[in-house]
C-alpha cells in the first residue's frame, strides 16, 4: 500500500540551517563586516541600494552578505525590508545643479565651462586583472574636492537649451507619480517610467538600451552630461511639523546620485499635421551610487520610451513601454522565473489527463487520416 | 438597388503633417448601391475608405450612416459602437490577406468569428455555417479545419470575404481586392463579388486603380487626384465619356 | 538603525497598506470577476510565490481567525508550510489542516474537496490574472476587451481547440464567464475544481501580487465556464482511486514510485484524504 510521504517542515528547517553554513563558509577566515563591504565593494552596495529603492548603505551590506553575494536577492531583501516602513516626509525635488560634483564629462563638446573633471573611473585604465590590489586611497569627503557647492557648474543641455537646441516638452501639472504607492497602468506618464528604469534590474536596462543603439529603435545618441557627486537633500519645515507654517528649506544630508543626459536626434512630431523646428531631444537617466553604467542605460530607454510623444513610429521592443516596464524590475522577474521550482504536480497531472486524452482522440482518428470526421 | 440613403460624407478633409491627402471630399451612398474610387497611389483613396469606415478621424467634415439604430455620425463615434458596426453591419477586405487572417486560427474559426462575438455557441452549427460559406465561394468545405498558411492568396482573399460577409452587412468596403493576385484568379473573384453583391443586396465602396474592376462591380464612380474628386457619375459615362483631362488620361492608358 | 529592532505590525503590513487592499477588496466583491489593480508591496516570500494571496490574507485576517494553508491540495509542502509559518509568526492566529474548522483557507491551485459554507473564505493565488493574456498580450487592449465585452477571440480559441485536438485543450486556469458579465481567470485550479466555485456560499477573494491585482466571487455568484452548447464543459476523470481511501471522486495525484516507473494514485486533499480513511 502507498504511504503518503510527510516532513515538509523538518525538510524545510535541514534546509535553512545548511543554507546558513554554507553562508558562513570556511570558519577558519573572518566574517565580514558590512562595513568592509560598504568601503571595498561600494558599487555592489550601490546597485542593490539603487534596485532595493532604499538608500542605506549598511543595511544593503547586510542584504549582500545574508544573500552570499547574489545581488538580486539582495535587492529582492531590501524590497521586503523597505515595503511596510513608514513614510515620515516628503523632501523637495532634488537639485542636481548643486551637487558637490566628483566626476563631471561631456562627450558632446571638447570643453564645457568648469572642464571635464574626470574623477574615480575605471575608463581611462586598461582592465589588466591585478593579482595584489595595491594601497588605494580612501574615498575623499566632498570638503576635500576640488569643487565645493557653491560653484554650480553650467549644464550642458541648459546651454544648448538657452539657444533653443534643446526640445523642452510641457511642465506636468501634477505631481510626480509613485509607482510603490499607485499600480503602474499603461500609457505611463514619464516620471512613472522614470521611477521604473530607476530601479530597473540594470542587466535588462542595459541590453534593451544596447539594442536602441543597433538599430531596434532610433536613437543615435551623444552623451550631453554624466555628473556625479553628492547632491543635498531638502525638506521644507511645514512638511516636518504640521503645525508650522515656514516653507524654508532645510538640508537634512546628502546623497551620492549618478546623472546623464543624452542628447539625440531632432525632429519632433507635435500632432499630426504640426511639426517643431528641428532641436535635439534629450533622455534622462538617474540612479544612487555609483552607477554609471545604469544611469547611462536608463537615459537611452528613457528618450525610446518617449517615442509615442515625440511622434515616432514604434517599431521596437525598447519603444514598447509595456514590454520595457513590465519585464524591468528583477524582483518581479525572478520570483516568476523561479516560481516554477514551487510544486506543480496538480496542473501537471491535469495536463497530463489531457495530453493522454488528446492522444486518444488523434488514435481513433488516424486510421482514416482523408476524411474529416465529426 | 433602393434610393435609401445609406452612407453620406460632406466636406471631408485629411491632413498628415504638410500633406493634405483628402481634401473637400463629399458622396452619397444608397442600400444595394456600389461605388468605385478610382486614382493611383498618392491620391488619397485609400485614407477615404480609412475614414468611410470609421478607422480615421476627419479632419472637418462629416459622414454619416444609417444604423439599424438610426444614423450615426462616425467622427464621433464611440469606439465600443463602432467595434459593434464593424463586425456586423460592415464588412473590410484589405488587398493583402495575410494582415487580417490570424496563422493560427482556421478557415471555420475566421468564417465563424463574428458569430461568435455575436453569442453563437454551437460548434457544429457554426462549423456548417462556416462550410457553407466556403462552398459559395468555390472553396472546398472539407478544408474547413485548414489554416490560413495552406491556402493560395486568391483563396485567402476569398476567406477574408466570407468572414466579412456571415454577418450579412450591409455596406462592404474593399481597398484593392484583387490586386496583385493572378489575373484568372482576379476575373474568379471578381464575378464572385459581383454575384455575391447582387445576392445580398450589399452596398459597396471599392478603392481600385484599375477601371477594369471599376466598371465590373461599380454602378459609380469617383475619380481621385491629389486628394480631389475631379470627377464622378455612373462608371459606364464617365469612362465612355471622361471630360476632366486626368480621367481622360487614365481612359486612354487602358487598351 | 537596527533592523532587530523594528517589529513588523500584525500580519506584517502596516495598517493603511492593509486599508489600501481592504479597499481594493470592497471594490472587487462589488464587482465579481473584473480586476481591481492595486499597488502590492513586496513581502518576504518572493513575487510568484503567493505575495498576492499573503497580501489578501494580511489584509483580511483578525486574531480570531483560523488559519488553514494549501498548495496542491496538501498542508505539508513546502511553500504552505512556509507561508502558514509566517502568518503564524506574524499574527499569533491559530491555524488548522481541517477545512471545516477553519474561516481563511489560502490555497495555491486547488480548492478543498470538502464543501464550503458561509462564513468561510477563499484566498487564491493567483500568477496571471489576466485571462485573455494568451490571446492578448498588451493590458491596454485587453482592458479595452473587457470593457467591450468583446469576448470573441476567446471563443474562437476554444473553437480551434476543438477543430486541432477534437476538443477544449484547457486543463487548469480553465476560463469562466463570472455574473454573465466578466471573463475571468479562476487561477491554476485544475478544470476539475471550477464546478465549485459556481454559487459557493463562501466568499472567494483572488490576488496576483507581481501583476498587481485582486478579484473576487461574492457568495452564490454564477461562475460558468466557458464551452459550446454541443461540446459541454466536462472535467478530469480517473481509471483508478485513491490508493490510501480509496475515492474515486476526489483529484488524484499521480506518484511514480519506483524506477520501472509503477504508478499510484493519492488524493491531492490530504485533508479530506484523512478524514474519509477515518470514517
Amino acid at each position: 500500500m502507498y504511504v503518503a510521504v510527510k516532513g515538509g517542515e523538518r525538510a524545510i528547517q535541514a534546509s535553512l540551517a545548511l543554507l546558513e553554513k554554507w553562508r558562513r563558509g570556511d570558519k577558519d577566515l573572518p566574517e565580514i563586516a558590512a562595513a568592509q563591504l560598504v568601503s571595498q565593494m561600494g558599487i555592489a552596495v550601490d546597485r542593490v541600494m539603487a534596485e532595493g529603492s532604499l538608500l542605506d548603505p549598511e543595511l544593503a551590506a547586510l542584504a549582500l552578505l545574508q544573500a552570499q553575494g547574489d545581488v538580486l536577492e539582495a535587492v529582492f531583501l531590501l524590497r521586503a525590508f523597505r515595503a511596510c516602513l513608514p513614510r515620515l516626509v516628503r523632501s523637495q525635488p532634488l537639485n542636481t545643479n548643486s551637487m558637490t560634483v566628483a566626476r563631471r564629462i561631456s562627450a558632446c563638446f571638447k570643453d564645457i565651462p568648469g572642464g571635464q573633471l574626470l574623477g574615480p573611473s575605471a575608463d581611462y585604465s586598461q582592465r589588466i586583472l591585478h593579482n595584489q590590489i595595491h594601497s588605494r586611497p580612501v574615498l575623499p569627503t566632498p570638503s576635500e574636492q576640488g569643487i565645493s557647492a557653491g560653484q554650480p557648474l553650467a549644464r550642458v543641455t541648459d546651454i544648448l537649451a538657452a539657444e533653443g537646441l534643446l526640445f523642452s516638452p510641457e511642465e506636468q501639472a501634477q505631481g510626480p507619480h509613485d509607482i510603490t504607492r499607485d499600480p503602474l497602468n499603461f500609457p505611463a506618464p514619464r516620471s512613472a517610467r522614470l521611477q521604473a528604469l530607476s530601479r530597473a534590474d540594470e542587466g535588462f536596462a542595459l541590453s534593451m538600451a544596447y539594442a536602441t543603439q543597433r538599430g531596434y529603435g532610433d536613437t543615435h545618441p551623444f552623451v550631453g552630461e554624466i555628473r556625479a557627486g553628492w547632491v543635498p537633500i531638502c525638506v521644507r519645515l511645514c512638511d516636518i511639523d504640521a503645525s508650522v507654517t515656514d516653507e524654508s528649506e532645510v538640508a537634512i544630508g546628502e546623497i551620492f546620485l549618478t546623472e546623464c543626459e543624452m542628447l539625440t536626434q531632432f525632429t519632433v512630431q507635435l500632432t499630426q499635421t504640426e511639426q517643431a523646428p528641428p532641436a535635439f531631444t534629450s533622455g534622462y537617466g538617474l540612479a544612487p551610487g555609483r552607477c554609471e553604467r545604469k544611469a547611462m542605460s536608463m537615459a537611452l530607454l528613457d528618450r525610446s520610451l518617449r517615442a509615442v510623444e515625440l511622434g515616432e513610429p514604434v517599431t521596437a521592443p525598447s519603444q514598447d513601454q509595456e514590454f520595457v516596464l513590465a519585464h524591468a524590475d528583477n524582483v518581479e522577474a525572478s520570483g516568476f522565473v523561479q516560481h516554477l521550482k514551487l510544486p506543480h504536480h496538480v496542473d501537471f497531472q491535469s495536463e497530463l489527463s489531457m495530453v493522454k486524452n488528446l492522444r486518444d482522440i488523434a488514435h481513433r482518428k488516424a486510421p482514416n487520416q482523408d476524411e474529416r470526421s465529426e | 438597388m433602393s434610393d435609401t440613403l445609406l452612407l453620406e460624407a460632406h466636406g471631408v478633409a485629411k491632413t498628415f503633417g504638410r500633406v493634405r491627402a483628402v481634401r473637400n471630399v463629399s458622396l452619397r451612398l444608397c442600400e444595394g448601391q456600389s461605388l468605385a474610387i478610382v486614382g493611383e497611389s498618392g491620391s488619397g483613396k485609400s485614407t477615404l475608405l480609412s475614414m468611410l469606415a470609421g478607422q480615421l478621424k476627419p479632419d472637418v467634415g462629416s459622414i454619416r450612416y444609417l444604423s439599424q439604430e438610426g444614423w450615426v455620425h462616425l467622427e464621433a463615434l464611440e469606439e465600443r459602437h463602432r467595434r459593434k458596426l464593424a463586425r456586423t453591419e460592415w464588412g473590410f477586405v484589405r488587398q493583402h490577406a495575410q494582415a487580417t487572417l490570424r496563422p493560427r486560427v482556421s478557415a471555420g474559426g475566421h468564417v465563424g468569428e463574428r458569430l461568435m462575438g455575436q453569442g453563437a455557441r454551437h460548434y457544429g452549427q457554426i462549423r456548417a455555417r462556416a462550410q457553407e460559406w466556403m462552398a459559395r465561394v468555390e472553396m472546398d468545405p472539407s478544408r474547413v479545419d485548414d489554416l490560413p498558411s495552406t491556402f493560395s492568396g486568391g483563396m485567402q482573399q476569398r476567406l477574408q470575404l466570407i468572414s466579412n460577409l456571415i454577418t450579412h452587412p450591409r455596406l462592404v468596403l474593399l481597398d484593392e481586392p484583387t490586386t496583385g493576385l493572378d489575373v484568372s484568379v482576379q476575373a474568379r473573384l471578381l464575378d464572385l463579388l459581383r454575384g455575391l453583391q447582387a445576392d445580398l443586396g450589399l452596398a459597396m465602396i471599392l478603392v481600385t486603380h484599375d477601371l477594369g474592376v471599376a466598371r465590373l462591380l461599380a454602378d459609380q464612380v469617383m475619380v481621385m487626384l491629389s486628394g480631389e474628386v475631379v470627377e464622378q457619375g455612373l462608371t459606364d459615362q464617365v469612362f465612355d465619356d471622361p471630360q476632366h483631362a486626368y480621367t481622360q488620361q487614365l481612359v486612354a492608358s487602358i487598351l | 538603525m537596527n533592523p532587530a529592532q523594528l517589529e513588523p505590525p500584525f500580519a506584517y503590513l502596516d495598517s493603511q497598506t492593509k486599508r489600501m487592499i481592504r479597499r481594493a477588496l470592497l471594490k472587487a466583491v462589488a464587482i465579481p470577476g473584473h480586476q481591481v489593480p492595486f499597488a502590492s508591496r513586496e513581502m518576504p516570500l518572493p513575487y510568484g510565490w503567493g505575495t498576492g494571496g499573503i497580501q489578501v490574507t494580511a489584509s483580511i485576517i483578525g486574531p480570531q481567525d483560523v488559519l488553514k494553508v494549501i498548495d496542491q491540495g496538501a498542508d505539508d509542502t513546502t511553500n504552505a508550510v512556509n507561508i502558514r509559518s509566517f502568518f503564524q509568526r506574524t499574527t499569533g492566529v491559530a491555524t488548522t489542516t481541517h477545512t471545516e474548522e477553519a474561516s481563511i483557507i489560502q490555497t495555491r491551485h486547488r480548492i478543498p474537496e470538502t464543501p464550503l459554507r458561509a462564513g468561510q473564505t477563499m484566498v487564491f493565488q493567483v500568477p496571471i490574472p489576466e485571462p485573455l493574456r494568451w490571446i492578448e498580450p498588451r493590458a491596454q487592449e485587453a482592458r479595452r476587451m473587457h470593457a467591450l465585452r468583446d469576448y470573441g477571440p476567446m471563443q474562437v480559441k476554444l473553437y480551434e481547440d476543438i477543430a486541432q485536438h477534437g476538443e477544449i485543450a484547457t486543463s487548469y486556469d480553465y476560463p469562466v464567464m463570472v455574473n454573465r458579465t466578466y471573463l475571468m481567470s479562476p487561477s491554476p485550479i485544475p478544470k476539475f475544481d471550477n464546478p465549485k466555485l459556481h454559487r459557493s456560499p463562501a466568499l472567494m477573494l483572488f490576488g496576483a501580487g507581481r501583476e498587481k491585482r485582486v478579484y473576487a466571487l461574492p457568495p452564490y455568484t454564477d461562475v460558468k465556464s466557458l464551452d459550446f452548447d454541443d461540446v459541454p464543459f466536462r472535467i478530469e476523470q480517473w481509471n483508478e482511486a485513491c490508493a490510501i481511501c480509496g475515492a474515486t471522486d476526489h483529484y488524484l495525484d499521480e506518484l511514480i514510485t519506483d524506477n520501472k516507473g509503477t504508478r499510484a494514485f493519492v488524493c491531492s486533499d490530504t485533508d479530506a484524504c484523512a478524514k474519509r480513511q477515518q470514517s
